[in-house]
């Protein structure tokens, strides 16, 4: 899988996910696309059931947060603890974070 | 700005999780602005406003819905922005009033999406749901606010079954509302014995999806019939309050609440009656503790005092319990509740002595939370 593209002002060095159009921080509109950087799982829900689906296995979704100050919604293996620092990596452009 | 239209007319449709081939979102809708109608003792030819929203009147507008209803109209407003579009309804409509730009407008909400059609809106419900968060099986709002709930637990250290009160506090509501889909009372037992929908929230903390309309109509002169009119003394709305950054146990409240407040000369112990907008019970809690109804943001403590008194929040059983009907007329069945309670009509659920509640609104999930929220202090006299 390939890393996750955050989006990082030009001017500012703020980065966000998903994309924005200007910077919340400075306006800018000029973005470079990074790989996004390590984060920190900091909840974790099972998500048991789906509307509308019968067959639905559970699986799991995390908040996981990087040291630049982005909070995402990612989805992780089954193994995965809070605490644990993850890569974060682009399922078709969907997040899913891994050791 | 005070405002001085009142809401004359209140009604509403059957609420039902399995609706019928004829219980389509245009017959429930119909039969809300019927029974509105009535209540105001007005005629179809004296609205002159209308405002709606709907999730399922898709590919109809609001001009076509005027046309089918046979309104002949100077003002007209669609307003798409979920949970919080009643409220926004609400401040359009009494700023409407208040320039004499219509003189009866009939506010109208429903939907019958039918639960594939709601889980269809659920995933798709903008670009960042449909692109970044259906793919995980993220099992829309309820994935997203069972991450906020959990934040939630952590920094007000609540355990899962301290929320316990407040559903059963609300079920008590909902089995003296004839039209509330739940009307079973609920233990303590069975709350912590709950199957799990998404960690940690289970089947009581997700709102039951229903087919329904509701109505309220405002006007610029009193309803007669009635001993007590409800007016809107304060009215106030925040959107994108944090850019999705903060962690969503706060809400754009706290951007306005003095002012909410001050503007009707109140404080938050003169508030008789509440309708908090209920998708979680974590938002509900989020929004009392914004609005300073909770005592030194202990939640702990408030929740368990729920116990002990008749707590009036949410008297029609809200969301939780009556049910869903898109998060839209959910929003607007508050506004209309807290309207009855102030003018004395809520039947068994009477509270003694209301003159003053607040009513908010609360929605559209952009990514980790809710952006929109408003809350309005009405008062009855
Ligand atoms: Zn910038």
């Amino acid at each position: 899988m390939e890393k996750l593209q955050f989006f990082e002002c030009n001017k500012c060095s703020k980065q966000t996910f998903p994309k924005k159009f200007f910077c919340s921080n400075c306006g800018n509109i000029d973005f470079d696309l990074i790989d996004a950087p390590e984060g920190k799982i900091k909840e974790i829900s099972v998500i048991r059931h789906m509307l509308g689906n019968k067959d639905w296995q559970p699986r799991k979704i995390a908040n996981i947060q990087t040291d630049t100050g982005v909070s995402l919604t990612v989805g992780i293996e089954d193994n995965i603890q809070i605490g644990d620092i993850l890569n974060i990596y682009s399922k078709d452009g969907a997040p899913f974070a891994k050791k | 700005m005070i405002f001085d239209s009142r809401i004359v007319g209140i009604g509403q449709s059957i609420y039902t999780r399995h609706p019928g081939e004829d219980q389509t979102v245009h017959n429930l809708m119909r039969d809300a602005t019927s029974n509105a109608l009535r209540d105001a003792n007005l005629d179809l030819k004296d609205i002159d406003g209308l405002a709606i929203a709907s999730f399922s009147i898709s590919p109809d507008s609001a001009i076509d819905i005027a046309w089918r209803f046979g309104l002949s109209l100077n003002w007209l407003l669609q307003d798409p922005n979920g949970g919080s579009s009643a409220m926004n309804m609400l401040g359009h409509a009494s700023r409407a009033i208040q320039t004499g730009a219509a003189k009866n407008i009939l506010i109208l909400a429903g939907d019958a999406t039918g639960l594939e059609g709601y889980a269809k809106i659920a995933n798709s419900y903008n670009s960042a749901t449909r692109d970044h968060l259906s793919p995980l099986g993220h099992g829309g709002p309820n994935g997203v606010y069972s991450l906020v709930t959990s934040r939630q637990m952590k920094e007000y250290n609540l355990s899962k079954s301290d929320y316990a009160n407040l559903l059963i506090s609300q079920r008590n509501w909902a089995s003296k509302n004839p039209y509330a889909v739940y009307k079973d009372t609920l233990t303590h037992e069975e709350y912590n014995a709950a199957p799990m929908v998404a960690d940690p929230l289970c089947r009581y903390d997700c709102v039951p999806v229903v087919a329904g309309a509701y109505s309220i109509i405002l006007s610029a002169e009193d309803n007669k019939k009635l001993e007590k009119q409800v007016k809107v003394r304060s009215f106030f709305q925040s959107f994108n309050y944090d850019n999705q950054e903060g962690d969503g146990t706060r809400t754009g409240i706290i951007n306005f609440v003095d002012k909410l407040y001050d503007q009707a000369k109140l404080s938050p112990s003169d508030i008789d009656v509440y309708s908090i907008y209920d998708d979680y019970p974590a938002i509900v809690l989020a929004q009392l503790n914004d609005l300073k109804v909770i005592k030194d943001s202990n939640m702990k403590e408030y929740l368990r005092n729920m116990n002990n008194e008749i707590i009036p929040i949410n008297t029609w059983g809200g969301m939780l319990s009556a049910g869903q009907p898109g998060g839209m007329a959910g929003g607007l069945n508050g506004i209309g509740e807290v309207a009855l309670q102030l003018q004395d009509r809520a039947g068994n659920r009477q509270l003694n002595n209301a003159k003053y509640g607040i009513v908010t609104g609360y929605g559209m999930t952009l990514y980790r939370h809710g952006g929109t929220v408003s809350a309005a202090i009405l008062e009855g006299e």
